[in-house]
C-alpha cells in the first residue's frame, strides 16, 4: 500500500542506517581516508556504475566516469552537508552529472525525431528478471516496476531528463508538449517514485 | 504558471544540477526561508535515488577500484604540502618537460670525459654502479665532481641572454652532474649541491657501500626526475608557495608523486594518516625490529635528502610481489616509531616526499615496509632503512 508523505514512520528505517553509514564514511573521506572511499566503493560503486553504464551506455566510458565520481567524491567530500541532502542521493547526483556531461559533450544533440525516438528505445525499461531476491535487489524490482507503472509519457520523459541528459524545453519540443506539461510530468514522476522508495523502507 | 508551479519547477532543476549559479544561490535563499521547499527537494531526491535503483544493476568491472586508486594517486597528497622555500620559476610541468629533454641530451649524449670509458663501454642505460667506480677522490675521501658543461647546455647559455634560458642551462648542467654522480658513485654518496646528499640502500647481501648495486635505467630515470623537481623548487626568487595548490603531481610521465605530510618533531608517535594506523604500527614495530617484518631481497633504495625533507624512490623492483602499499616511518634513536604515512603502490615508480622535522634529527633513521591491502595477514616486507642527515657521514 503506498504511503502518503508524512506519515508517521513507526521506526527508524534501514535505509536512515544505511545514510549514517554513509555520512560516516563520507565524513571520513573528507579527513582523508582512503579506506572509507573504498567502503565507499564497495557499498555504493555498484548502484552508481549501474546507473553512469545505463547513461552511456559504453562500458568504457562508464567505467571512465566512475573514477571521475570517485576522484570528486574524495574532493568534495568536505562540502557535504548532511542537514541539506541525504549522502546517497548527493553521491548520484555527482555521478549523473559527470555522465551528463559526456553525453552532452559526444555531439550538440538536434531534437529530430529520429534522435528522438532512438533517446527513447535507450530509456525503455529492461526486464528485470533474474534479480537474486535479496533485500537489495528487492528494493530495486520495486523501484523498476514503480518506473514501469508511471504513466507512459511521464516514466518516458522522465528518464529522457534524468538518463539522457535532456532539457525539459528539448523534450518539451521533441514531444510537442508545452513546456509546464513536461516540467510536471517530471516532477510527479520524481515523487512517485519517491513514494514506492519510501514504502519499502517502512 | 503560478510562482508556486515555478518554484517547485525550479527545485528539480535544482535537484539535477541545472540552475545557473545565479539561480542556485537565490533558490537556495528560498530554500532556508521555507521549510515546504526544503521537503520537497528532499523528496525529489528521494525520487532521483529510487530511479537510480530501478536501472538495471549491473556488477562492478573487475579491476574497476585499481583504476580509480590510480586516478587518486594524484589527489592524494596525504595531507597539504608547505614549501619553506621559494616557489620556482619554473613549475614541475616545464621541470618535467625539461627533464624529459634533458634526460634524452644526457644519455643520449653522454659528456665526454676519459674517466667515462668504461660507463660508455656498457652504456649509459645499462650501468652498473659501485663505490669503486668513483670518478676521483678528494683528500677527505669525499667525491669531488668537476661537472662537465653539456655542449648543448654551453652553446644555449652563450647564445642566449633571456635569463629564463640561462636558468635552464645552469640547472642542465647540474643534471648532467648529478646524473654522472649517480652512475658512478651512488652508495651513500655525499654532494655538495644545494644541500642535497643522496643516498642508496645497500643490497642486502652486500656490505654497506661496497657491493656491487645496479641502478637500472628507469630508476635513473625517476631518480633524475625528481631531482630535476628537487632544484626546481629551489630556484630563488618568486613569493613563495603555502598549500598545495598546483603541487606536482604530474604524472604524465608514468610516475607517481606523493607529498606526504609534514610531521612535526613532539607529535605524537601513534597519529598516522587516517585509516593507517594499525598498519604504521606494525610497520614500525618491525621497523624496531619485530619478528614478523622479513627483509626483502630488493636490490636497493635510492633517493636523497635534503635538509628536513626526504625524497625516496622506489619501483617494482623494490617491491615484493603482490605488495601494493609502501609505509614510511621514522625510527627515533630512543626506538620510537612514528608514522609518516602510507602510499598504494601499482607498480609505477613512485617518488615519495616525506616532509617532517624527523628527517634532520640526529640518530634517526626513516625505514620503509611494504604490504598487501588484500592479504593483510602477510608479514611486512622491510625495504629499506635510510639514515637521516644526522647519521649520514659529512
Amino acid at each position: 500500500m503506498l504511503r502518503l508523505p508524512g506519515e508517521a514512520e513507526s521506526e527508524k528505517p534501514r535505509e536512515e542506517v544505511e545514510a549514517c553509514e554513509d555520512t560516516r564514511l563520507l565524513a571520513g573521506v573528507a579527513a582523508g581516508d582512503p579506506h572509507a572511499l573504498e567502503r565507499l566503493y564497495q557499498r555504493r560503486g555498484g548502484l552508481l556504475h549501474s546507473l553512469v553504464l545505463r547513461m552511456l551506455v559504453h562500458e568504457t566510458e562508464a567505467q571512465e566516469t566512475m573514477q571521475d565520481t570517485f576522484v570528486q567524491l574524495w574532493r568534495r567530500a568536505g562540502g557535504f552537508d548532511p542537514a541539506r541532502s541525504a549522502p546517497l542521493p548527493w553521491m548520484i547526483m555527482i555521478a549523473r552529472g559527470l555522465a551528463v556531461d559526456r553525453i552532452r559533450a559526444r555531439s550538440r544533440r538536434s531534437a529530430t525525431q529520429t534522435a528522438y525516438e532512438q533517446e527513447v528505445a535507450l530509456v525503455s525499461v529492461e526486464s528485470i528478471n533474474g534479480f537474486h531476491q535479496t533485500d537489495r535487489d528487492e528494493r530495486a524490482t520495486a523501484c523498476a516496476s514503480a518506473l514501469n507503472a508511471l504513466p507512459e509519457a511521464q516514466g518516458r520523459v522522465l528518464q529522457l531528463a534524468f538518463l539522457r541528459g535532456w532539457t525539459h524545453e528539448e523534450i518539451a519540443h521533441a514531444e510537442n508538449e508545452p513546456l509546464g506539461t513536461i516540467k510536471a510530468r517530471i516532477r510527479r514522476g520524481l515523487l512517485a517514485l519517491r513514494r514506492v522508495l519510501q514504502d519499502h523502507h517502512d | 504558471m503560478t510562482d508556486a508551479a515555478d518554484i517547485e519547477d525550479q527545485a528539480v532543476l535544482y535537484v539535477f544540477g541545472e540552475l545557473s549559479p545565479e539561480e542556485r544561490e537565490a533558490f537556495e535563499l528560498s530554500l532556508e526561508a521555507s521549510p515546504e521547499l526544503k521537503s520537497l527537494v528532499t523528496d525529489l531526491r528521494s525520487g532521483t535515488e529510487a530511479l537510480s535503483h530501478a536501472v538495471p544493476q549491473q556488477p562492478l568491472p573487475s579491476g574497476l577500484w585499481l583504476e580509480i586508486e590510480k586516478a587518486l594517486a594524484n589527489e592524494r597528497k596525504v595531507v597539504a604540502v608547505s614549501f619553506r622555500r621559494p616557489r620556482l620559476w619554473i613549475g614541475w610541468a616545464a621541470a618535467a618537460c625539461f627533464a624529459g629533454w634533458l634526460l634524452h641530451g644526457v644519455w643520449s649524449e653522454p659528456p665526454v670525459k676519459p674517466s667515462e670509458a668504461a660507463i660508455a663501454e656498457t652504456g649509459p642505460l645499462n650501468t652498473t654502479v659501485s663505490e669503486s667506480t668513483a670518478l676521483s677522490s678528494s683528500a677527505n675521501g669525499q667525491s669531488q665532481i668537476e661537472p662537465p658543461a653539456h655542449p648543448a647546455a654551453a652553446e644555449r647559455t652563450a647564445s642566449s641572454p633571456d635569463p629564463l634560458n640561462a636558468r635552464i642551462a645552469a640547472l642542465e648542467e647540474r643534471m648532467t652532474e648529478i646524473s654522472q654522480t649517480l652512475t658512478q658513485r651512488p652508495a651513500k654518496a655525499s654532494v655538495g649541491l644545494d644541500g642535497i646528499r643522496y643516498f642508496q640502500q645497500p643490497t642486502s647481501d652486500g656490505s654497506p657501500g661496497g657491493g656491487k648495486l645496479v641502478l637500472s635505467p628507469g630508476l635513473q630515470r625517476v631518480l633524475v626526475l625528481a631531482l630535476a623537481r628537487e632544484l626546481a623548487r629551489q630556484q630563488p626568487g618568486g613569493d613563495g608557495l603555502q598549500g598545495s595548490q598546483s603541487l606536482a603531481t604530474e604524472n604524465g610521465l608514468g610516475v607517481d608523486f606523493v607529498d606526504l605530510v609534514r610531521v612535526a618533531r613532539g607529535q605524537t608517535s601513534n597519529a598516522p594518516p587516517a585509516g593507517l594506523k594499525a598498519q604504521a604500527q606494525f610497520a614500525g614495530d618491525g621497523a624496531t625490529g619485530n619478528e614478523r617484518v622479513a627483509s626483502s631481497g630488493a636490490g636497493g633504495l635510492v633517493g636523497f635528502i635534503n635538509g628536513d625533507h626526504a625524497v625516496l624512490i622506489v619501483d617494482a623492483g623494490s617491491v615484493p610481489a603482490g605488495h601494493d602499499t609502501l609505509t614510511f616511518i621514522a625510527n627515533s634513536i630512543a626506538g620510537s616509531a612514528t608514522s609518516l604515512g602510507s602510499v598504494p603502490f601499482h607498480g609505477d615508480p613512485v617518488i615519495v616526499t616525506l616532509f617532517s622535522d624527523r628527517v634532520a634529527a640526529p640518530g634517526n633513521v626513516l625505514s620503509v615496509t611494504t604490504g598487501s591491502r588484500h592479504h593483510p595477514e602477510w608479514p611486512a616486507a622491510l625495504i629499506g632503512i635510510v639514515p637521516t642527515t644526522g647519521s649520514n657521514p659529512p
